[in-house]
């Protein structure tokens, strides 16, 4: 076995033979292990950097650019420096206002929603007296397996008015003719979707987290007398934090960047625009009218947000811990 | 052009036995750039022993309309790709229009032909034998692809509009007379759901392309280059009339609202939720493939109109066949798409592969399209439509960013039938976003007068 420093020292002869200066020394063979470690970075650094910094820095570029053409526009146009005027119009536009508005009101509804059913199932589950766990743990997990856009189709189907059942049972129930698609509606027949999607998943984060709680502090809390309740409370969820903490924060994103099931709704009912949410509207702007520069101010906005909001999220969460 | 002709000229020289298509090349390059007639053109169309390839973006599978093509042709060989149709596709054209990868030919609808022509990427055929043609083609259609000047691709298919209706229903309410006016319709839909509560007459779909139809066949027009300015005509006194009868069919509750030729819409076609609704001719088809239960009790009759009397028609949709600027083979690329639309027997394999109506006087005479549909009940709806291809009015234009408008006009046609507005307002905000849009490309636009 070769230590570190040996490793070092061998492979710089010259600083070696001069121990009289150690300080100058490790110096030397601090720079020799940089170039090493820059070695095993470097194959990451360079694909980080080709496909994930140069996309993002030119999405970025093209967010400042423009077509401008002149007179009836059927001339060829060319591309100028647009400025801000991309940004501008991005913020200025009630589609894109309308758009942050509904992905607002879609996270109030959808991430207590996912991860409060999230963290009930795990709870459940990890109490060990329900029979078959491993059975309902895939059965929860089962509808994250299935592509978004699949679970989109089939649940656009069952919200059909003329197809749902769920219409049939709450006309039966006598809430009257309830359109699962209309405009009010939609928002919660969307939620519902992701709900399903995503509570399996996150469930199985927790579990995974709760399983790595040591037996002893469950039988220590029972001979204090602590129910499986208050166990739940006093030992569970506090040590869930970390993966609670987790969770939500992908739930943010998640919402922010909500687009697979309105694109397939939008294609059964006009409720759904194609400027639903922001993401579908940056979707739209480039692939059905062409104008990749405007998507691109969209997509860096939107980024922004989810930036923010993440670090504003997790500012609040350590800081409460910090207490 | 010369850009795009330089590679041409240059590899041949290093492979001699190719000399000869780099001479056609520069002869092409001098009449596309000078002007001289088609015929010289015609010769960079490749030999049986050295034959061009050309690649054809189509989302109809014309696969053996082109193995006839090139059993006649023995010095072209097409290479078909059939593509997802409408705006995935053209969100690739678009692109690769930008890398200088385009295919040799594509299909693009008409309504979006303007802007593939203001990106610069589609070549003005006119030179290449297209203005030979021109009187082959239906007045309207060929207007749809001859503008700014040059003639940017020939029209493939018209879509001719018919008063679709399930007669039983009709028969079964009492609505006894086909109505040939959209006033006597608005008053049949308003009896017809009196009688019938839970069915609808007419549809009221928040479709930006029958608004389109509807405000072509009042003679309005939504787009007029007037000189070097766009006049922009969503709130002109016909759009306001069409929006006025359309929103008072919604005030009095008697239109159905879903839109049209998606699922629900479909659903209520099948299930007599709807009963009839104003329609192009490829409607038909997807009648009989989306509501079959429904086989033998629909009819077409011909549009209603908006005077009494009268004989003006719109259309609703349409296709035609560009070829793209950077094509290597332009000649050749040519020659192919007037075979496609001129050729007798490619007529009739067009139809059935599923093109829709021929933009041609003489495809429009092949007896595949004269003949009962069962669907209909043995109805031949032929002389309905081909009329209605010949009283469509002539000078409806497209703008040159038609995308947007449908996304932007769609939405806000959503939002009024949703009970947010009207469908006049609707109108009023696309005037404004368009004029804003088409202003800040550096376009010049203005309200018509």
């Amino acid at each position: 076995m070769v230590t570190k420093d040996q490793f070092a020292a061998a492979a710089l002869p010259a600083a070696a033979a001069r121990p009289h200066r150690p300080h100058r020394r490790r110096q030397k063979a601090g720079n020799s292990l940089t170039w090493r470690s820059a070695g095993l970075i470097v194959p990451f650094a360079v694909i980080f950097f080709l496909f994930l910094i140069l996309p993002i820095g030119y999405a970025v570029y093209q967010s400042f650019l423009g077509q401008q053409s002149s007179g009836l526009g059927l001339g060829p146009s060319t591309t100028v420096f647009a400025g801000l005027s991309n940004y501008w119009s991005a913020i200025t536009s009630p589609q894109f206002g309308a758009g942050i508005g509904r992905i607002a009101i879609f996270g109030l509804i959808n991430i207590p929603l996912t991860i409060g059913l999230a963290l009930l199932f795990a709870l459940i589950l990890d109490a060990s007296a329900i029979p078959c766990r491993g059975l309902f743990r895939v059965i929860y997990f089962l509808p994250y397996a299935i592509p978004g856009v699949v679970g989109g189709i089939l649940w656009a189907f069952l919200y059909q008015p003329q197809l749902s059942p769920y219409s049939d049972m709450l006309s039966a129930l006598g809430a009257g003719q309830v359109n699962l698609l209309s405009t009010n509606m939609v928002i919660w027949s969307i939620a519902n979707i992701v709900v399903w999607e995503f509570a399996g998943y996150n469930m199985l984060i927790l579990t995974a987290t709760l399983n790595a709680i040591p037996a002893e502090q469950y039988e220590a809390a029972r001979i204090d007398g602590c129910g499986r309740v208050r166990e739940a409370i006093r030992i569970k969820i506090p040590q869930l934090r970390p993966a609670l903490v987790m969770t939500v924060l992908f739930a943010i994103i998640g919402t922010l960047q909500l687009f697979n099931e309105p694109l397939v709704l939008s294609l059964v009912t006009k409720s759904v625009t194609t400027t639903y949410t922001p993401n579908f509207m940056s979707y739209t702007e480039a692939f059905s009218n062409d104008d990749y520069y405007f998507a691109a101010a969209i997509s860096v906005i939107l980024a922004v947000i989810t930036a923010a909001l993440s670090f504003i999220f997790l500012t609040v969460v350590n800081r409460r811990a910090a207490r | 052009m010369i850009k795009t002709h330089l590679p041409a000229v240059w590899r041949p020289l290093r492979a001699p036995g190719r000399i000869a298509a780099a001479l056609c090349a520069v002869a092409l390059l001098a009449a596309g750039c000078g002007g001289s007639s088609g015929s010289s053109a015609s010769g960079n169309t490749g030999t049986a022993q050295h034959p061009v390839t050309i690649t054809v973006w189509d989302w109809v599978n014309s696969s053996q309309a082109i193995s006839l093509f090139e059993k006649s042709h023995p010095g072209i060989r097409v290479k078909l790709d059939i593509v997802p149709a409408g705006a995935p596709t053209y969100a690739k054209m678009f692109a690769a229009i930008k890398a200088g990868n385009a295919p040799d030919v594509g299909l693009i609808e008409l309504d979006t032909l303007p802007q593939f022509v203001a990106t610069g990427g589609l070549l003005n055929i006119a030179n290449y034998g297209a203005d030979e043609i021109k009187n082959q083609f239906v007045g309207w259609a060929w207007n749809q692809v001859s503008f700014n000047g040059g003639v940017y691709a020939l029209p493939l298919s018209a879509s001719p509009i018919g008063y679709h209706f399930n007669q039983t229903l009709l028969k079964k309410y009492g609505i006894n007379t086909v109505p040939t006016t959209y006033a006597q319709l608005a008053a049949d839909a308003k009896i017809y759901h009196e009688r019938n509560p839970s069915g609808y007459l007419i549809d009221v779909p928040p479709n930006t392309n029958y608004l389109a139809l509807l405000t072509w066949q009042a003679g309005g027009r939504w787009f007029t280059a007037k000189g070097n300015t766009w006049q922009v005509g969503f709130t002109s006194p016909q759009s306001h009339m069409v929006a006025n009868y359309l929103q008072g069919l919604i005030n009095n509750g008697d239109a159905f609202t879903d839109m049209s030729f998606l699922t629900p819409w479909y659903q209520g076609l099948a299930s007599g939720e709807l009963a009839s609704f104003v329609g192009p001719q490829w409607a038909d088809a997807l009648l009989a493939q989306q509501v079959g239960s429904q086989s033998g009790k629909f009819r077409v009759a011909e549009a209603p109109q908006w005077v009494a009397g009268d004989q003006v028609d719109g259309q609703e949709g349409g296709g035609s066949l560009a070829v793209f600027k950077d094509t290597k083979y332009p000649a050749a690329a040519y020659t192919f798409v007037q075979w496609m639309l001129t050729n007798p027997q490619a007529q009739v394999l067009n139809y059935e592969s599923g093109y829709g109506w021929p933009t041609t006087t003489s495809g429009a005479k092949i007896p595949q399209l004269n003949q009962p549909i069962p669907y209909f009940g043995g109805q031949n709806p032929d002389a309905i439509y081909t009329k209605s291809n010949q009283t469509t009015e002539q000078n409806w234009q497209w703008g040159p960013n038609y995308n947007s408008v449908s996304t932007d006009l769609n939405n806000y046609l959503a939002q009024a039938l949703s009970g947010h507005g009207t469908i006049w307002q609707a109108l009023q905000q696309e005037e404004a976003t368009e004029l804003q849009e088409l202003k800040s490309q550096g376009i010049s636009a203005e309200a018509a007068s």
